[in-house]
């Protein structure tokens, strides 16, 4: 095949994921020929953001696995001594696929509607002017009630993450972004609220210092017992000793010998401290430190979500690469790995040999025996499509719930709406992410059964308008709402799922990868069980060091007015600032 | 490779950055003395309006260059474009520095001055999305007092506001004054404000008890409590009616009570007039409205003149603040501020040995917070003075004698003292001008003072006896005593350097005793 691509590199990148991109764009940054390819039409691999269509293209493959080429085991462009290895297939990881609409395909007209009413009651002059009424109130309502046929026609709106994560405001995805110069190709917004799950119902959990002096969830000891808790975390250093004796014991057990109240407790292990009832004392507190670190750095919460989805954080590093020379081509796939003594010598790829000094794999590409015993499970992923916030304010809010199960992991729930570019005007997304122990479906289940209303709506029944609920929250003291319609009141306050998706995909980030694998090939996690990026920075972080021990991770990359451009032979374009000039 | 992005250095760029500023500086020098060829030409046109504009957009704080603007916008009778692109100047200059004093001057001045239709609720929304950027800058906070004025916008939503930006942050002094402003303001309901205004408090004090800014919010609450009575003490002595006030008469009260009202001031707490022979009069004083403020008959005294009004209601609050503040310091014995607070408190409401644990905790605070030690040693001096008056029902016999008391309070209160023993306090930092008030004291002792100087020692005109001994006064202030004429007695030893014959020229009546 025809091929204009130069056939040789320094660093090959196959997977445009978080750490591989990382990588690529490190590699080209100080300078090293790279070529990053990607089989998909999009990137990200299993971190991207998909439009609602582009999502259920991504379904179809994973179902029907993608068709192979016919690998040849030997070719002209293998020779004698090396070894042909065939490069996996990204979409046979993901499993237990499971996709449920809760709306009807299309709304009935007004005119069904209408007659359906009519068999059921007798006409009279008075009857007839409210169901008038009736009907007027239906067309208005029409406007927010949802078929998918509606839904489908603003998928373009939708940026649904496969591997929804936030960013720590002083993690090492921030503290990167802006020490490389790359935090210009991306925007964020903060998480402005932090909830969680106590005694059956949502709590906004007070974490900051304005937090917790506008609560009214504690009482006045609480609030000083809490920030005493918190500052003693925050000022914790290894030479101190307040953490003695706990060692070999529980967060739970250190919180307990504190005698904070339950409430507390709660907030601290399951909210803050992201733990649970087992984590041990110091990891929690570790824990702790980080999510407070983060505090207050760009807002109330410690975490940063990026606009447009999760899946355009790995793209600024391909932006990077690119700048500094990398070579791009999506649509290119891998076919394999060519070997020699134990060293990757090339790769082949649509019929050409394309030779490199290092060779970084995403896990999804790499070939089953450079996997050894990887597992192939890990992750159980929710996705809801839902019709307003799980607790509803008036503002739109950003908001991570650590779900807390009793003796298991949390489930990491992100709800994100709007204004994030994620999904459409008056709807929300719901991601829910959490340890596999048998499926997506039960592993989520209590989650879902506890924050949403899953029924199938035929899109008739009546619903308690979004815009007017907060204004429905029954008053303390309003003697008319007893407490059984109180809770009936806050079923019918629960969003409702319009489009519910399952999946499970590994997760390996606890494996070691260089185990099977050629010395010069470098192979990539997909996304981990956390919530924040620390693992792939880190991963990227080592990988870099082993290709390149003495060279810097990441410089800042110049702004466009401290660039010149080095011409050679054939001039090309001017190099022109990005940037407007300054005002005087 | 063709065409490789390559990175300046260092050097090139600060060369580049060096050229670049001196072609500024060259720019801003012409164009400021193109500026003042126009003044002094006396133009007052459009153009000279936009010589300053670069100026100042680059360099907001020329006050003089504001000035001109002035001098040409009121000359010019400008438009209503006009007017819009000056308040869009000084919009960009605030961008430029946010804390620009003239800036901010002068876009009130516009506004004030110039603007025909001034539009105030626009400028209230400005301020609002202003401080939700920078929530502590007082140059706005300050605007928006004038703003929320002009534009009567109601007190309820600008305390909602500042209640607002406390919940974001309550580390705002610039907030919590605004709220004590609008409440001055309202002057209404001051009761109920004050609960919930100290709960608010409260909230802030548990969450960060070593922040500053709300516990002075809660010290002006409590110290708007005003003390109960304003005569502490009527009495006649040699034909002269006396009426020591606790605290200063407002100028639009009177005195009433004698046959006229020509009485003098000593100062506006100390009032006498000549009487002749007067008994069993009562002395009220009335405000403007003619409502009598106080009362009290002839020669008596007020031993109670320290108590504060407070309410019903607001007492269980305070007490109940007093309990919440005492577990807090349970939880943070060494907040400072906690521990201050209760001790205001408690002297406030005056509980059962309050007197003992106020004095307790001012020791443990000189302990955690060395650096104001002086401070509550002079709280404590004021507490001491205030316990002895409480204590006493005359004030001729005074003995302030080892209380450590480093200033004075209240002297005047002691106008009518003959003997004043205020022998082993430390009074090297006090001032001894604040003894003027002693004028019947015939008997003062200072003995074991401290004191290196008897700088401002006021001319006490009834003072025979005083004892210095056991201080080290140099040799230069003792001429002071001089004013004092009818000293008849100083008491010195022979650790002052003193000499016999110094003080044999300050009294002539020579009865030096030199135990």
């Amino acid at each position: 095949m025809e091929d204009d691509l130069p056939s040789k590199y320094e660093v090959i990148v196959i997977g445009t994921g978080m750490t591989e991109s990382i990588v690529a764009a490190a590699a080209s940054r100080i300078g090293k020929r790279v070529l990053h390819l990607d089989r998909n039409d999009y990137y990200g691999g299993m971190w991207a953001s998909f439009t609602f269509e582009a999502l259920q293209k991504w379904l179809d493959e994973c179902r029907n696995g993608k068709t192979e080429g016919s690998v040849k085991t030997s070719s002209p462009l293998v020779q004698d001594s090396e070894k042909s290895v065939t490069i996996g297939n990204q979409f046979s990881t993901v499993f237990n696929i499971e996709e449920k609409w809760f709306i009807p395909e299309k709304l009935p007209s007004v005119g069904n509607l209408l007659s359906a009413k009519n068999t059921q009651t007798e006409d009279s002059p008075k009857e007839s002017k409210d169901k008038q009424n009736e009907t007027e109130a239906t067309l208005k309502y029409n406007d927010k009630l949802w078929c998918q046929a509606k839904l489908k026609s603003l998928g373009r709106k939708f940026n649904l993450d496969l591997a929804p994560k936030l960013l720590f405001s002083r993690g090492t995805l921030v503290e990167l972004l802006i020490s490389s110069n790359i935090s210009r190709y991306a925007e964020f917004r903060c998480v402005n609220r932090i909830l969680t799950w106590q005694s059956d119902k949502l709590e906004t959990v007070p974490c900051s210092r304005a937090d917790v002096f506008a609560t009214k969830n504690v009482g006045l000891i609480e609030k000083r017992q809490l920030m005493q808790l918190l500052t003693l975390c925050v000022e914790y250093k290894p030479e101190n000793d307040e953490f003695k004796g706990f060692e070999d014991k529980t967060l739970k057990q250190y919180l307990e010998s504190k005698g904070l109240t339950e409430n507390l407790m709660h907030y601290v292990l399951y909210a803050i401290a992201m733990s649970n009832d087992t984590t041990p004392c110091m990891v929690g507190v570790e824990r702790t430190q980080r999510f407070l670190s983060s505090l207050g750095r760009y807002g109330n919460t410690p975490f940063l979500w990026p606009m447009y989805g999760t899946g355009e954080l790995p793209q600024c590093f391909c932006r990077l690469c690119a700048v500094f020379g990398g070579v791009y081509h999506l649509k290119r796939a891998a076919d394999s790995v060519i070997v020699e003594n134990n060293e990757c010598k090339a790769i082949l790829s649509d019929g050409s040999r394309l030779d490199c000094d290092h060779l970084v794999l995403g896990v999804a590409d790499a070939p089953p025996e450079f996997l050894g015993s990887v597992p192939k499970s890990g992750l159980s992923r929710g996705i809801f499509i839902i019709d307003r916030s799980i607790s509803t304010t008036d503002k739109e809010s950003l908001t991570l719930l650590q779900f807390p199960i009793k003796g298991k992991e949390p489930i990491t729930v992100i709800e994100a709406g709007p204004s994030t570019h994620v999904c459409p005007s008056g709807l929300y997304l719901l991601h829910m992410t959490t340890k596999q122990i048998d499926n997506a479906i039960n592993d989520l289940k209590p989650a879902v059964e506890a924050l949403l209303h899953s029924e199938y709506a035929d899109g008739t029944t009546s619903r308690i308008d979004t815009d007017t609920q907060a204004t429905q929250t029954p008053k303390e003291g309003d003697s008319s709402a007893t407490k059984t319609e109180f809770v009936i009141q806050n079923e019918a306050l629960k969003p409702q799922v319009l489009y519910a998706l399952y999946f499970n995909c590994p997760e390996t980030s606890e494996y070691d990868l260089s185990q099977n694998v050629p010395s010069n090939v470098h192979l990539c996690s997909g996304p981990d069980l956390e919530v924040d990026y620390e693992f792939a920075v880190k991963q990227a972080k080592s990988i870099f060091s082993k290709m390149y021990p003495d060279s810097e991770f990441l410089p800042r990359a110049p702004d466009p007015e401290e660039l010149s451009l080095e011409v050679d032979e054939a001039a090309g374009p001017p190099f022109q600032s990005s940037e407007e000039p300054k005002e005087e | 490779m063709h065409n490789r992005l390559k990175v300046r250095t260092t050097e090139a760029q600060k060369a580049a950055a060096d050229r670049e500023k001196e072609k500024k500086l060259q720019l801003y020098r012409k164009s400021l003395k193109n500026v003042f060829e126009h003044r002094s030409h006396g133009d007052h046109d459009d153009l000279a309006l936009k010589s300053s504009e670069g100026l100042l957009r680059s360099n907001p704080d020329i006050v003089t260059l504001w000035n001109y603007r002035k001098e040409i916008l009121l000359r010019l009778n400008p438009s209503k474009e006009m007017i819009e692109e000056e308040l869009y100047l000084t919009e960009k200059c605030l961008q430029v520095n946010p804390k620009s004093y003239s800036a901010w001057y002068h876009r009130n001045w516009v506004l004030e001055n110039v603007d025909p239709n001034p539009d105030w609720n626009k400028e209230l929304l400005l301020c609002t999305k202003y401080l939700k950027m920078d929530e502590r800058n007082f140059h706005c906070w300050d605007y928006r007092q004038i703003v929320a004025l002009k534009c009567q916008e109601p007190h309820e939503n600008e305390l909602k506001f500042t209640l607002e930006m406390i919940e974001s942050n309550f580390s705002n002094y610039s907030a919590w004054h605004y709220r004590s402003k609008l409440f001055s303001a309202a002057g209404k309901d001051e009761e109920s404000t004050k609960i919930s205004e100290l709960s608010l408090v409260e909230s802030a004090a548990f969450t960060d008890p070593f922040d500053q800014s709300a516990w002075i919010y809660q010290r002006w609450l409590i110290g708007k409590l005003e003390p109960s009575k304003y005569i502490y003490n009527a009495s006649i002595i040699e034909s002269k009616i006396y009426l020591i006030l606790n605290r200063n008469l407002p100028n639009n009260y009177k005195i009433i009570g004698l046959d006229n009202n020509n009485w003098e001031h000593f100062d506006s707490k100390i009032w006498f007039k000549e009487v002749d022979c007067v008994d069993n009069i009562e002395i009220k004083i009335i405000n403007e409205l003619n409502q009598v403020e106080d009362k009290i008959l002839i020669n008596n005294i007020r031993q109670d003149i320290f108590n504060f009004i407070i309410s019903e209601q607001l007492q269980l609050v305070m007490k109940a603040q007093l309990d919440s503040l005492q577990q807090l310091l349970e939880m943070e014995p060494e907040s400072k501020w906690a521990l201050l607070t209760y001790v205001l408190l408690l002297y406030t409401l005056k509980p059962k040995n309050y007197f003992e644990k106020c004095i307790e905790n001012l020791k443990l605070l000189k302990v955690i917070d060395t650096l104001r030690k002086n401070y509550y040693n002079d709280l404590e001096s004021r507490y001491r003075i205030e316990n002895w008056i409480a204590n006493n029902n005359s004030t001729e016999f005074v003995t302030l004698k080892g209380y450590g008391l480093t200033a004075f309070y209240h002297m005047h209160m002691f106008l009518f003292s003959k003997h004043i023993d205020l022998s082993d306090n430390d009074l090297s930092k006090s001032n001894l001008n604040h003894f003027k008030y002693l004028t019947m004291c015939k008997h003062l002792s200072l003995k074991n003072c401290q004191l290196v100087n008897l700088n401002n020692f006021p001319a006490l005109q009834n003072l025979e006896i005083i004892d210095l001994r056991e201080n080290q006064i140099q040799d230069t202030s003792w001429e002071e005593l001089k004013k004092c004429k009818l000293l008849k007695s100083i008491l010195v030893d022979n650790k002052q350097t003193v000499t016999e014959k110094i003080l044999q020229g300050i009294i002539q009546s020579i009865n030096i005793n030199d135990e």
